[in-house]
């Protein structure tokens, strides 16, 4: 078997080895970083945070942060979420920890919450709450939390009435909130764009970040204006986090930075493959049409 | 002798379940195997398990047995047959009145997706139909920081030919044997596949971000290989 015919048939499973060896390497040896190339989108994201803090009206009110994610998209969203909570901490803002989509997003949310607060003198209840997850239709939940948080929630995820809290005594409906950033893996942000950005008497701003997967599908709503930002999958997080950090809002990068020289390198890789593939398999189509010409002479 | 299983050891613990549970998952690259579809059922379990208990812990119980059981608001008790409908489904002399609470459900759900549907979507048209060519306004979508009085109408111009083609290309109604029409249906359908190519992209990049969190977590938290 000559080499275009062996690279017509490499057995994957060398394919998925290389594949783990180009990823664990700037793992292991870590590449000294260049200057982050910060796209429109993830800037436009820090600006309208930047905006509803620097408001001395908005900066009264709450910021709802929904986790519509599991642990299978962690690696991106929950980056993405660790960025945003240091930035609304390092703002002051008060914030609500939410999740309506997946009920894994409840204790994701408040482990991430449990260990950046500190950093930041955030304390549960003061300064955080977590509203847990409510499960059904998502449609009545949100529209319903637009009218009355209270009676929406009920209880956060200690099992304590919302009137209750400190934190909440000042934020009853929609027109108590500033702004709302979804977290998600599904395609939960319509819900906020249809039942509660434009239910109060200003409209909310909506951030949106969400798995690379579903970017795609989200660009439309930002160029119409109803999100003000967008974090696409684990590059989105590299490039909030290279943002905050320029800010001094965070001491150190997170794990988008530390992750995107093994993106960089596995898409190397990919188009490498495809490129060797497709080059291997014209050759080799050419040869057999050659040798089929020869013999049909 | 003081057990393994003391509080300073859960986080070790836990580590090399996770570790083992994810090179169990991993073992299907090499080829389909029984390691493999017992770790597949245990995380399906997992996550169905899961879910059940955070529903009862921040729904249910809260929201409905509570109110119910200590708080004298008895009426929530006909909640539970309703909910029950749903399952005569599975007894083919019962099914029908699985259809009671189905058809509630459905028309609750097509009557909110009316309302939702108006206000995602109708912005959207509007803003995929609002592309002067000419002394366009300025730009103030988010995002858009690039847009110039040039790159702006030749943003627009590239979106109009886009939508163009590719609607020609769904023209399904009558036979296309106009040169004009083929050459733009032609177009469309190449542009339907960058834009195919550009989603099927983005979606490598997804898989491959859930890779590096694996590999981080054995490189980092298991093996502390990793910085």
């Amino acid at each position: 078997m000559n080499l275009l015919n062996r690279l017509q048939n490499i057995d994957s499973r060398l394919l998925y080895l290389l594949l783990a060896l180009v990823v664990s390497v700037p793992l292991i040896f870590p590449i000294p970083a260049g200057k982050a190339v910060v796209l429109p989108q993830s800037r436009s994201f820090f600006d309208s945070v930047e905006r509803v803090t620097g408001d001395p009206v908005a900066q009264k009110k709450l910021v709802i942060v929904s986790f519509s994610f599991s642990a299978s998209t962690a690696t991106e969203n929950l980056s993405q979420a660790d960025a945003i909570l240091r930035h609304l901490m390092a703002r002051r803002m008060k914030i609500a920890l939410f999740s309506f989509s997946d009920p894994q997003g409840r204790d994701l949310a408040q482990g991430l919450a449990e260990r950046i607060a500190p950093e930041y003198g955030y304390q549960y209840g003061r300064d955080y709450v977590n509203w847990g997850y409510k499960s059904g239709d998502p449609a009545p939940n949100i529209k319903s939390l637009s009218r009355d948080i209270y009676g929406t929630i009920g209880k956060d995820i200690k099992g304590t009435p919302l009137a209750q809290i400190p934190l909440m005594q000042n934020y009853k409906s929609v027109n108590d909130v500033a702004m709302v950033v979804e977290i998600s893996s599904v395609s939960s942000l319509e819900y906020w764009l249809g039942y509660f950005a434009a239910a109060g008497e200003n409209r909310i701003p909506i951030n949106y970040g969400c798995t690379a997967v579903m970017a795609p599908e989200a660009f439309p709503f930002l160029k119409s204006g109803q999100i003000s930002g967008l974090l696409n999958g684990l590059t989105g997080a590299g490039e909030y986090e290279a943002l905050i950090l320029q800010a001094k809002y965070a001491t150190q990068p997170g794990f988008g930075s530390r992750a995107s020289a093994s993106l960089s390198f596995a898409h190397f890789l990919i188009i490498l493959l495809i490129v060797v593939g497709n080059v291997s398999m014209i050759v080799l189509r050419r040869q057999q049409a050659a040798a089929a010409a020869r013999e049909a002479r | 002798m003081q057990s393994f299983f003391r509080p300073d050891n859960i986080g070790v613990i836990v580590t090399w379940i996770g570790a083992i549970c994810t090179l169990g998952l991993y073992s299907i690259l090499y080829r389909e195997n029984k390691v493999f579809r017992f770790f597949e059922h245990l995380f399906i379990g997992l996550g169905v398990g899961y879910g059940l208990v955070i529903t009862w812990t921040d729904v249910l119980k809260p929201r409905w047995w509570d109110p119910m059981v200590a708080e004298g608001q008895w009426w929530w008790a006909a909640a539970l047959p309703a909910a029950l409908l749903f399952y005569t489904v599975y007894s083919r002399r019962n099914a029908w009145m699985s259809r009671l609470i189905f058809g509630f459900f459905f028309g609750l759900t097509a009557g909110q997706a009316f309302q939702r549907y108006a206000a995602v979507q109708f912005p959207l048209i509007r803003s995929a139909v609002n592309v002067p060519l000419i002394n366009p306004p300025e730009v103030t979508a988010p995002g858009a920081y690039w847009m110039t009085p040039i790159s702006a109408p030749l943003n627009n111009l590239i979106f109009l030919v886009i939508v163009v083609s590719v609607m020609s290309y769904f023209f399904f109604s009558y036979e296309q044997k106009n040169k004009a029409v083929l050459g733009t249906s032609k177009l469309g359908r190449y542009l339907l596949m960058f834009a195919f190519g550009a989603i099927f992209g983005s979606t490598i990049m997804a898989r491959l971000s859930l890779l590096i969190g694996r590999l981080y977590f054995l490189l980092h938290d298991w093996l502390h290989l990793a910085s």
